[in-house]
């Protein structure tokens, strides 16, 4: 499979949070799923392929950004522009119970999903009832 | 002669007005597409002596759930991105991603060799290779004397 998802790193950098790059810069629309184990981020990144997405979790702030290259066509002259190609960035504020080093981010088809998991304690427990 | 000549103004407050709103159009066009009523997928064309090039941004597709068709200078684009249900015990916190069923057709710069047209989808963008139709080719016309 050549568009195999690819997992992407996960820096908890601690730095201040970068500056969005100057470039045209769009935010992405996103779903978020609740499962019982972990939260499930989607996000339309049309364009942007597996070595141009990062992830970044820095205290409680959740940043994804993702690169997409000029669209064009040499020595073609553009006769319709209804969509401008540019870069994707957005920052969520993370709630607690979410285990920041436990995710795993995949793009494919241009489309960027992320699963965060959960920390143990917000994960439903079945506690074993023993006979008294 | 007049006492002061003007500069022919070279600020034009209406073309700056007019490239402002395009860009606000632009931005609305791929972020709230309802609220221009823009047809969706949003379209990008070029056109050179041999061949048209249509891209669209459809992320998230299935390539058996877009269709391509062309018929002379129209070209339609058909797709579908149905919504990913929630599993028991799962719940959306937040829907911001289209689905639905939408169709787009497109006026091209001139009639395409139906036969000759390639479309493929690539990291969410569908991109469909239109060569120019024989009798849509400039031939030279040789002058006679």
């Amino acid at each position: 499979m050549s568009d195999e998802a690819k997992v992407v790193k996960v820096t908890d950098s601690g730095k201040p949070a970068e500056q969005p790059p100057a470039a045209r810069t769009f935010v992405p629309a996103v779903d978020v799923i609740e499962t019982p184990d972990a939260l499930i981020v989607l996000a339309d990144v049309p364009g942007v392929t597996k070595d141009k997405v990062d992830v970044l979790f820095e205290e409680d702030v959740l940043t994804i950004k993702g690169e997409v290259e000029a669209a064009g066509e040499p020595g073609m002259r553009l006769e319709l522009e209804e969509y401008q190609a540019g870069n994707f960035h957005r920052s969520f504020t993370v709630g607690q119970g979410l285990d920041v080093s436990n995710v795993e981010a995949t793009v494919k088809d241009g489309v960027l999903r992320l699963l965060i998991s959960k920390s143990a304690a917000l994960k439903p427990r079945r506690i074993e009832i023993r006979e008294g | 002669m007049p006492i002061w000549d003007f500069e022919p103004l070279s600020w034009d407050p209406w073309a700056d007005l007019a490239r402002a709103g395009e860009r606000m159009e632009s931005l609305l066009r791929r972020v709230a597409p309802a609220m221009l009523g823009a047809e969706f997928p949003c379209v990008n064309v070029w056109s050179g002596d041999q061949k048209a090039v249509v891209e669209a941004e459809i992320p998230g597709a299935k390539p058996q759930d877009l269709e391509v068709s062309v018929q002379g200078d129209g070209l339609t684009i058909r797709c579908s991105r149905p919504p990913e249900e929630a599993r028991e015990g799962e719940r959306y916190l937040r829907q911001e991603r289209w689905h639905g069923e939408f169709a787009r057709s497109v006026r091209l710069p001139f009639p395409a060799d139906e036969g000759q047209v390639s479309a493929t989808y690539k990291d969410g963008i569908l991109r469909v290779e239109l060569p120019r139709a024989a009798a849509a080719k400039p031939s030279k016309i040789r002058v006679e004397s």
